[in-house]
């Protein structure tokens, strides 16, 4: 019983808390991100604000970049992108979606996937690791220690 | 909102932004260096509780959810970012302590606790265009990243995971040597009888 009261406590700080974060993180951004650019737009041409995305096209002087809800054309002479790379755009932001860069992060599309591939083989290897040293107890809903052969023989030989 | 160019020095503080991240295969190397390394000094940090250490050092990252969530339309960066705050992380590390039997939770938890500072130690190395680790919040918006390393950045994975074999290969031969040892100093206490 006192587990669960700890345990919903910390529920409760860690909704509060995350209620706390996600009312006031707009306020102390350094740029506005495309969440609040889409929500209104006008608002914030000419202001500089931060776009993360994929390349979709490339041109001479700029790229398409497709956000997470609306695709953007980057105005920058310098970068290098092919389509597939990952991009977040510091810049300023122009009318008709469009956004003069001023910092480009580019990765290239391999790069990025085997990030995802390296982080899924890691979570197989510790999840493999974790239920060799450690069971899960259903009657108890608990997680104890796995005996080990080497731990179980003594205990039989101490009868 | 200030004016993006005036930023570029090599140790940036910025205010809250995009997050990035390290693999989990570095966080998990770094994470079995450094039990490898304490357990030579105290056994609590070897053995089945090394594992605890590299959860910890991945729990943080469960905000990274939000990707799969924004495929299916759900934009949930904001609600999920405590996770990646450490307050937020020590609260989900003293919620999953709990699923543990009585009597080791507190080592439990202080077990997740060290994989969680490695977590922010190698984060805060990343370079970060538009933001940082906001360390200290709620009691400050503020971010850090020292702009060292690309987040993309196999090599250090790389070096971090080789590192990590090195080590293991080395404590395996060290142990089955002083077993060899003990084995032999048995034989001759037994051999003078």
């Amino acid at each position: 019983m006192r587990r669960v009261i700890i345990a919903a406590a910390l529920i409760c700080a860690f909704v509060i808390l995350a209620a706390y974060y996600q009312a006031n993180v707009t306020q102390h951004l350094d740029y506005a991100r495309e969440s609040e650019v889409s929500a209104n737009y006008a608002k914030y041409v000419g202001q500089p604000v931060t776009i993360s995305g994929r390349v979709v096209a490339t041109g001479a002087q700029s790229f398409e970049l497709k956000g997470v809800g609306s695709t953007y054309t980057i105005l920058s002479s310098s970068t290098a992108v092919r389509p597939g790379d990952v991009v977040t755009v510091v810049g300023t932001l122009e009318p008709g979606n469009q956004l003069r860069a001023q910092l480009v992060y580019v990765s290239s599309a391999l790069l990025s996937f085997l990030v995802y591939v390296r982080s899924f083989i890691a979570f197989v290897f510790v999840a493999v690791l974790f239920f060799m040293g450690w069971q899960f107890d259903r009657r108890g809903w608990v997680i104890r220690p796995r005996e080990t052969d080497r731990e179980r023989r003594p205990k039989q030989g101490g009868g | 909102m200030g004016d993006p160019t005036a930023r570029n020095g090599p140790r940036t503080q910025t205010k809250a932004g995009r997050w990035v991240v390290v693999d989990w295969m570095a966080h998990v190397a770094f994470a079995f260096i450094l039990c490898a390394l304490l357990a030579l000094k105290w056994p609590v940090f070897g053995g089945r509780n090394t594992v605890l250490v590299m959860i910890g050092a991945l729990m943080p990252d469960i905000f990274k959810l939000y990707f799969p969530l924004q495929v299916i339309g759900v934009y949930a960066q904001d609600s999920l970012a405590l996770f990646h705050i450490p307050i937020g992380t020590a609260l989900v590390c003293a919620l999953c302590a709990l699923l543990f039997e009585e009597g080791i939770r507190v080592r439990v938890f202080l077990l997740f606790a060290l994989g969680i500072v490695t977590h922010y130690a190698l984060d805060v190395i990343l370079i970060n265009v538009s933001g940082g680790l906001m360390l200290l919040n709620p009691l400050s918006w503020n971010a850090w990243h020292l702009d060292l390393v690309r987040p993309d950045n196999w090599l250090g994975t790389t070096i971090l995971v080789a590192a990590a074999i090195l080590v293991w290969l080395v404590l395996k031969a060290w142990t089955v040597r002083r077993a060899k040892d003990s084995a032999r100093t048995k034989d001759e206490t037994y051999g003078e009888f």
